[in-house]
């Protein structure tokens, strides 16, 4: 599907592109500040369904949960609450940026990169939990 | 075409904002931790307010203590509950052992009350034989492992630990040896007498105190020159320079050997009943807090980590669980976190202040890897084990995250710690176990709530069947004071009503 943009002219097609890359811009920049979700992780534990999910979630309890507990803001901000994709996040953890160090293939193996980046896929799609009584 | 043309150009621009995005606002954004909240007395408690996997059940057991830190079972089963007497905000009260009665009340067993009454805190305690075992923290006269009779008669069974500084004595429990194991934090953040010692209310009453390592070592002779905190007046005019286990103002040299003693810093200690012939089980901890043995026979011990504070901040240090070798191994501070050299500017530079450098020459040995890492200033206390079906989750440690002291104790961009945690002590993964409900982890007095506050400590009674939290009660933060409040300690029972 092209939504028809390959039959518009091509400044039009440009200004599309440009509105559509600054709406996500826009919605990834206000999800950046937004809450994080820790609730559920109490009563519904992540599910680590298979053998990727398991080393992901070792890597992350070794790398990365002391900053982003459960995915959630703590001394760095949420990653559980935005739609970073999953090449966004390859490169963050191979390069670092602001206070978040980066991490080498010593460290972190492409394999386990990779495994890493599915477990904290899975830690967005964790429904949320009942509110306080 | 626009598009096709500036394609790669755009979509590293994309790539680079949305980096942007992610990281920018952690920098711009205030500290929030848990502590920095408007608190109206009275504390209301409300087990339904504390969520725990389903099947298991939240109980209110007592309220109203005053800084309680540990739990103990006699062997009739009755709970009994150290208060400390001394809370971080130079807060000072009688230390005491009380017992919880059936209906929730309390009866005074033993208390620190005359001599010395401000000694605290009292950092735990443990019941053998029919006596109490208690670590005195030693704020003001020295750490020192009490046994309380149950009629209420005090022994000291070991004194003049050095414990006049930012960590105190800790623990004990008794080992499968009949030997007592304790903890004793160290004076410092990271191995430098700072001006936050002074803030921290040590250094004025102790300025000649400072870290003891366990065996000798040598120094690279890194000093750190700050204004002077002991005497206001002269603060700009007379610069103070100050190295690694030296006190406030005393420098040193590359090559200097800093002689070891026991008892010393930043160790897990042992020693017979009698108290005498106190041996190093590990040192080159920080502040190793909670001991427990797992059913195995295995000693392991919390270890709260670096705070971005004082003359050598150190950030991004998560707090440790340590399965120890009862070898006198060294773990690594001051110079490593998790095995892992601080000197790494990378990880461990808390922007805005220098990199730390590493203070000793040579390592004492390699130092090993933690068996779990908890979150950033989490504040990782007291432990246990699950040994009983009945329970569940058998061999797993169960820990209490006192949580932030943020900002004292460095930023942070949501309150961190005030749950109990699970830990698969073989796999390092942690899973939250109990913890307020809500969108956001946070203590009650912060989401106006009347669940969870401050767990230090977690014990099961001897059935195994009830797991048992200590909550220590309030503690705000605000415009620099560290505010605990009296009497708003609790202690919860957690139990499995179904499988």
């Amino acid at each position: 599907m092209n939504y028809g943009i390959s039959k518009m002219p091509g400044r039009m097609r440009a200004f599309v592109a440009i509105a559509i890359a600054s709406a996500m811009l826009i919605t990834i920049f206000s999800t950046g500040c937004a809450s994080s979700r820790r609730d559920a992780l109490v009563a519904r534990q992540v599910n680590v369904s298979n053998r990727q999910l398991e080393i992901g979630q070792r890597v992350f309890m070794a790398e990365c949960n002391q900053c982003h507990p459960g995915g959630a803001a703590g001394l760095g901000p949420a990653i559980n609450n935005k739609p970073i994709p999953g090449f966004v996040l390859r490169f963050q953890v191979r390069h670092g940026l602001g206070a978040m160090p980066k991490f080498g293939h010593s460290q972190i193996s492409s394999e386990a990169l990779s495994d890493l980046v599915l477990y904290v896929k899975t830690l967005r799609h964790e429904p949320m939990l009942v509110a306080r009584q | 075409m626009i598009v096709s043309r500036f394609g790669p150009v755009a979509l590293g621009l994309a790539l680079l904002l949305i980096l942007a995005g992610q990281s920018g606002c952690s920098r711009i954004r205030p500290s929030d931790g848990g502590a920095q909240a408007r608190f109206k007395s009275p504390r209301r408690v409300d087990a339904r307010d504390v969520q725990v996997p389903a099947g298991y059940r939240v109980q209110v057991v007592s309220a109203g203590l005053t800084f309680p830190t540990g739990v103990a079972f006699d062997d009739q089963g009755r709970a009994y509950v150290t208060e400390s007497g001394y809370s971080y905000g130079e807060k000072w009260r009688p230390a005491r052992l009380v017992r919880i009665e059936d209906d929730g009340s309390k009866t005074i067993i033993a208390q620190s009350n005359p001599t010395p009454w401000n000694n605290g805190p009292w950092n735990g305690v443990s019941f053998y034989q029919g006596s109490f075992y208690v670590a005195e923290g030693g704020e003001m006269y020295g750490g020192r492992i009490l046994r309380i009779h149950m009629d209420g008669k005090i022994d000291v069974v070991i004194d003049h630990l050095p414990s006049f500084g930012d960590h105190h004595t800790n623990g004990p429990v008794i080992g499968p040896d009949g030997m007592i194991y304790f903890g004793q934090g160290t004076a410092t953040n990271s191995g430098i007498v700072g001006a936050d010692n002074a803030n921290q209310g040590w250094l004025n009453r102790f300025p000649e105190f400072h870290d003891i390592p366990a065996h000798d070592v040598t120094l690279r002779g890194e000093n750190v020159t700050s204004t002077n905190a002991l005497d206001v007046s002269q603060a700009q005019l007379t610069p103070v320079k100050t190295g690694a286990y030296s006190a406030y103002g005393v420098w040193t040299w590359r090559g200097e050997v800093i002689p070891g003693a026991v008892p010393c810093t930043g160790a897990v200690m042992k020693a017979p009943l009698d108290g005498k012939g106190l041996e190093v089980v590990a040192w080159g901890l920080r502040n190793p807090y909670g001991l427990a043995f797992s059913p195995d026979g295995q000693l392991f011990a919390t270890d709260n980590s670096y705070d971005v504070r004082g003359a050598r901040p150190i950030y991004g240090t998560g707090d440790l669980l340590w399965k120890l070798n009862d070898d006198g191994r060294w773990y690594g501070w001051p110079d490593y976190f998790a095995g892992e050299v601080v000197s790494n500017r990378d990880r461990f530079q808390a922007p805005g202040t220098a990199a730390p450098k590493k203070l000793l020459a040579v390592d004492p040995n390699p130092p090993p890897r933690p068996d779990a890492i908890f979150p950033v200033h989490s504040a990782a206390c007291g432990l246990d084990f699950s040994h009983s079906q009945d329970f569940g989750y058998v061999n797993q440690a169960f820990v209490a995250e006192f949580g932030d002291l943020a900002p004292s104790t460095g930023k942070v961009l949501a309150p961190v710690g005030f749950q109990i945690v699970r830990v698969d002590v073989k796999t390092g993964v942690s899973q939250v176990f109990a913890a307020n409900r809500g969108r956001k982890i946070e203590p009650a007095s912060k989401e106006h709530g009347r669940g969870l506050e401050r767990p230090i400590a977690v014990r099961f009674d001897p059935s195994g069947k009830d797991l048992y939290v200590v909550d220590f009660g309030v503690i705000t933060e605000r415009g620099g004071k560290t505010d605990p409040r009296p009497n708003t300690g609790v202690l919860w029972r957690i139990t499995r009503e179904s499988r």
